[in-house]
């Protein structure tokens, strides 16, 4: 299994729409497939999104591995920032490999802030997922002040980035390149570093020969609207 | 063709107004709709615009009564239980004639409802949600690209005509993503606005009056007669509907917006399956698509329309086909969104009982 992750907990954030929810999924199910003996839990921590949440897909995951903390009952399909406690349990429970799918920009961000102290008991991965199709992060200053913001409302450090220039179905690899191509002025402003690329899985190998510094994580799709069929996770 | 973005619905029907050159927006929070005004809140300072979140719904749409009437390029938007609430300015900014867009990002209804999308505003969008004699021109997407198109194109027959426009959208397509691109298009000669009231300067020292009041009753008939000969030029020359597959259809499923998405998926499974499906998607909902709908009906043999509603377009589908041919309806509620299979089954059911 390539280096997505170094630590037990692994943290995704990133500016809105960006697609978090997309790189937890998988990155969940990478964890789950990479034979790791603990069970595997992704806490859905989007408080800002009322559609298009990894909550969406939780019997599907359940049958991978993967098991979904989301609000529950009525609160499912609500838009409120109702945390159900078994979150910080996952963080702090060492037989447990979390990922926690963070709401967008700092104001998602603001909801993790909460579990600094749990945080603070075990070493994790935090992730900045960057997609510079995306219209408030086109430039590298702009990336490094949604960071900056994030890192103020989370209260945490986040320890690499992820190169996510996709634009759905209708990614190209050029896209990719090019979107490292300003993470690496990113680096330049920050320090943090590129830690892999996500993409569709039909350019992987492409990616992977355009890209081969950074492991590739082959992304199926599972936020579509109900005329497109998701992928099979 | 230019730069694609990567948008959600609300972002670009956002960005759209703005290159649109709206530069007053007045809104206030309510989901599926929140990202609209966010992204508003964000742009407008930097290009000179102004964003107001207003104290209420009726305050941000009466803001835009007097943005409009001082000439500029104003926007409003919501959703279902906030457009309730501004409909008694959208009459008046009617009844005053004045260009505005307003943006509806439907949720299911009624009352509160909750947060999941619907189409159940449709009546309230077409038939006038405010008092009196007057009309909305009402279109409806059912892509990201056709979203900004559309807003583009509302600011300019709000403009044209004197007559505010709504955008009716539904919480899918405000919430989901799709690349878009925002090309300069020009698309008519619009009329400088001589009758607005930005300064005794701008119009040969004339004084320019908005207002709705109007006590004589011979005067509010013959304003009232104006406004409907207005209307009568709207529905001459502004339908507008898409039309998939109706020339040796059978039966032509009937949707607009997202659902219309939804009755494509099924209408490509049912042509695999060899039924004879096409489909008829209105995109102005008024003034309704009925010149679309006389080439199809003398040869199809039925119609389905499929809204998430209890059924409030299929009223305009069966004044429009007369009686001429039978017309069926399916609908879901409370923010559920029909699958394709569940519109095929629909559909092979009609079909299958008429052979």
């Amino acid at each position: 299994m390539p280096k997505f992750w170094r630590h037990r907990v692994t943290i995704i954030t990133g500016g809105y729409g960006s697609g978090k929810t997309e790189v937890s999924i998988n990155l969940a199910l990478a964890k789950s497939a990479s034979a790791r003996e603990n069970p595997i839990a992704l806490v859905d921590l989007d408080i800002v999104n009322p559609y298009f949440r990894s909550r969406d897909r939780i019997v599907e995951l359940a049958a991978r591995g993967v098991h979904v903390i989301a609000p529950e009952g009525a609160l499912r399909t609500a838009d409120l920032p109702a945390l159900p406690p078994s979150i910080g349990g996952s963080i702090l429970d060492q037989t447990q490999d979390v990922v926690i799918d963070v709401g967008g920009d700092p104001a998602g961000a603001r909801a993790l802030g909460r579990f600094k102290h749990d945080l603070s008991t075990t070493p994790y991965d935090l992730y900045l997922v960057v997609n510079p199709n995306r219209p408030h992060t086109r430039t590298a200053r702009d990336v490094a002040e949604l960071l900056r913001l994030i890192e103020q409302k989370s209260r945490l450090t986040v320890t690499g980035l992820c190169n996510n220039a996709n634009i759905m179905e209708y990614t190209q690899a050029s896209d990719l390149v090019r979107g490292q191509q300003l993470l690496t002025e990113v680096t330049a402003l920050t320090g943090i570093e590129t830690v892999f690329t996500a993409c569709v899985p039909e350019l992987v190998e492409e990616v992977t020969r355009l890209l081969p510094e950074y492991p590739v994580l082959p992304l199926r799709l599972s936020m579509r609207p109900p005329w497109k069929e998701p992928d099979k996770i | 063709m230019g730069e694609r973005i990567l948008m959600k619905g609300n972002e670009a029907i956002g960005e759209a107004a703005i290159k649109a050159g709206c530069r007053f927006f007045f809104g206030y929070p309510i989901t599926p709709q929140n990202e609209l005004p966010e992204y508003m809140s964000r742009r407008m300072p930097q290009v000179d615009g102004t964003f107001v979140q207003a104290e209420s719904e009726i305050a941000a749409i009466n803001m835009v009564y007097g943005a409009a009437g001082a000439g500029a390029r104003a926007m409003t938007s919501s959703s279902s239980p906030g457009i309730s609430l501004k409909q008694e300015g959208i009459s008046y900014i009617a009844g005053a004639e004045l260009p505005a867009v307003i943006v509806n990002i439907v949720r299911g209804g009624p009352g509160l409802g909750g947060i999941q999308p619907g189409q159940g505003d449709y009546f309230q969008s077409v038939k006038g949600g405010g008092h009196g004699d007057y009309r909305l021109i009402v279109l409806a997407p059912a892509n990201l690209q056709e979203a900004v198109d559309l807003v583009t194109e509302a600011f300019d027959l709000a403009d044209y005509y004197r007559n505010p426009v709504l955008i009716l959208g539904d919480g899918l397509l405000g919430q989901m993503m799709e690349p878009v691109e925002f090309k300069a298009t020009k698309l008519r000669e619009l009329p400088a606005k001589e009758w607005a009231t930005n300064g005794l300067r701008n119009h040969g020292g004339k004084t320019n009056i908005i207002n709705s009041l109007v006590l004589d009753p011979h005067g509010l008939e013959e304003h009232n007669i104006r406004l409907q000969e207005k209307y009568a030029r709207i529905v001459e020359a502004e339908q507008k509907a898409e039309i998939v597959d109706c020339d040796d259809a059978e039966l032509a499923i009937v949707a607009y917006g997202s659902t219309a998405r939804i009755a494509k998926t099924a209408v490509t499974q049912l042509r695999q399956e060899g039924l004879k499906v096409g489909l008829i998607r209105p995109i102005s909902l008024w003034p309704f698509p009925v010149k679309d709908f006389e080439k199809v009906i003398p040869t199809v043999k039925s119609f389905l329309t499929v809204e998430m509603s209890a059924g409030q377009m299929v009223e305009d589908v069966r004044l429009t086909v007369n009686g001429c041919k039978p017309v069926y309806f399916y609908g879901r509620m409370g923010g559920i969104v029909p699958a394709p299979e569940e519109i095929a089954a629909q559909v092979r059911e009609i079909l299958g009982g008429a052979k």
